[in-house]
């Protein structure tokens, strides 16, 4: 008699991304395991100690030696995220994979002019992508980064992906600048936390942002300024 | 330059994600042309969009994903070293029309945008049709200057107006001021040269 779990261990699973790193209630381990083994296999690991010193030496052994071990490493890291980031900007996932190819693509070539005295590795590669991205939009003519405002994968996500409304943090433990900025979130108040995520993930009329959080109208800009006059204090400072 | 002569942290923070209008992150770039000094504003907000990017989630890739990269690195690359074309000359514009004494304005064409971008001209001593307006209103000067209620406002100034503030520029330069605009919603223009500027910004 064919049990349930020998049916799951033979059936091949469709390729789909684990929310968050953790798997959702309602999914069985194995498919966490599938997707882990999926990723290996085709060299995307978590890479969980990518930190920003280690990005900006993978850079620099690319931009000297044309090293492809070195891209390969952060291609593994990189482009699976940025894939994921561009899907919450509303790009389809075969556009939004793309769109990392040519991202890491044109981070080979610009790999010598990455100065690290000017910002940290994933800002600058993150930029490469929001022009490529920019350039896309164009081309296609379509109002570009439109986040339509029911589309499950944008804000609605968030930044604080746990229930209480708190980063993973350890997860970020490994990687200095995304604990510098999730140290940075943690720190503002729910209410200039929540308005900051919606700010960076759609560029939403302020009377859309009063209906959203159920505030004010007049209420908005103030917060808005205050919470990313804030976050740019914490961000500054903490360097 | 004042800050309210420059784009808001909230744009800088959407300048930096890639969430800004396409419209409006036209004038900050037009602004950050003309006032390369002002870049550095970006910094903490890039920082914050990197941090993004290294704790988001990695989404599943192609099983060749890499394989295809390592290819397309394999290629001939293209030449990424010519000098680009100065601001102005790349915009690509509608026809100039005329919008009141010593008053031109060209729409720009930009399909992906979802504000109205028009190009505007006024000569030396002129005042900019008096307007008021029904959303907000960006505007960046581009070449000469204006004097405002807020004072002299100069080439990469970057300017937000809510449809509560009233604005009666004068061009106070040698030279034609000519800005860029990107407007929300239609503008409403008081007298005749108001009728013309309407006309002429349908």
């Amino acid at each position: 008699m064919a049990t349930l779990a020998a049916l799951r261990a033979t059936t091949p699973r469709p390729l789909r991304s684990v929310s968050h790193g953790v798997a959702r209630d309602d999914e069985e381990p194995v498919v966490v395991d599938f997707v882990a083994r999926r990723r290996h296999r085709s060299g995307m690991d978590d890479a969980t100690d990518m930190t920003s010193a280690r990005a900006a030496e993978l850079l620099l052994a690319v931009a000297r030696r044309q090293d492809r071990t070195a891209f390969a490493e952060l291609f593994g890291f990189f482009a699976p995220r940025l894939k994921s980031q561009a899907t919450r900007f509303g790009w389809a996932p075969d556009a939004a994979e793309e769109l990392a190819q040519e991202t890491l693509v044109s981070v080979w070539r610009k790999a010598s002019r990455f100065d690290p005295a000017r910002g940290n590795a994933a800002a600058w590669i993150y930029r490469i992508n929001v022009n490529l991205r920019i350039d896309r939009a164009r081309r296609e003519k379509r109002a570009a980064e439109v986040a339509a405002y029911d589309a499950p994968t944008a804000s609605e996500a968030g930044l604080a992906p746990a229930s209480d409304g708190i980063p993973a943090i350890e997860a970020m433990s490994n990687r200095d600048d995304a604990r510098l900025v999730g140290d940075a979130l943690v720190a503002l108040p729910q209410d200039q936390r929540r308005i900051v995520e919606l700010s960076f993930f759609e560029d939403l009329p302020h009377a859309e942002i009063a209906r959203r959080l159920d505030i004010p109208l007049g209420t908005v800009k103030s917060r808005i300024r205050l919470a990313l006059r804030r976050l740019r204090s914490l961000v500054e400072g903490a360097r | 330059m004042n800050e309210t002569m420059l784009p808001s942290e909230e744009i800088l923070l959407k300048y930096a994600s890639g969430a800004l209008e396409p419209g409006v992150r036209l004038l900050v770039d037009a602004h950050f042309e003309k006032l390369p000094e002002y870049r550095s504003r970006l910094t903490p907000f890039e920082t914050v969009a990197g941090g993004l990017l290294a704790s988001a989630p990695p989404a599943a890739m192609r099983e060749d994903a890499l394989a295809r990269a390592l290819a397309a690195i394999g290629r001939e690359c293209p030449d990424e070293s010519q000098q680009p074309l100065s601001f102005i000359d790349q915009l690509q514009l509608g026809g100039w029309r005329w919008a009141g004494p010593g008053a031109h304005v060209a729409p720009v064409i930009l399909p992906e945008a979802r504000t109205r971008l028009f190009l505007m001209r006024i000569s030396p001593g002129r005042a900019m049709p008096e307007h008021g307006h029904l959303g907000r209103e960006f505007t960046v000067v581009l070449e000469g200057s204006y004097r405002d209620e807020g004072g002299a406002v100069a080439p990469g100034a970057f300017i937000e107006q809510t449809p509560s503030d009233r604005h009666k520029p004068i061009v106070d330069s040698l030279v034609d001021c000519v800005c860029l605009f990107a407007l929300e919603a239609p503008i409403t223009v008081r007298g005749l040269a108001g009728v013309a500027a309407r006309w002429a910004m349908r």
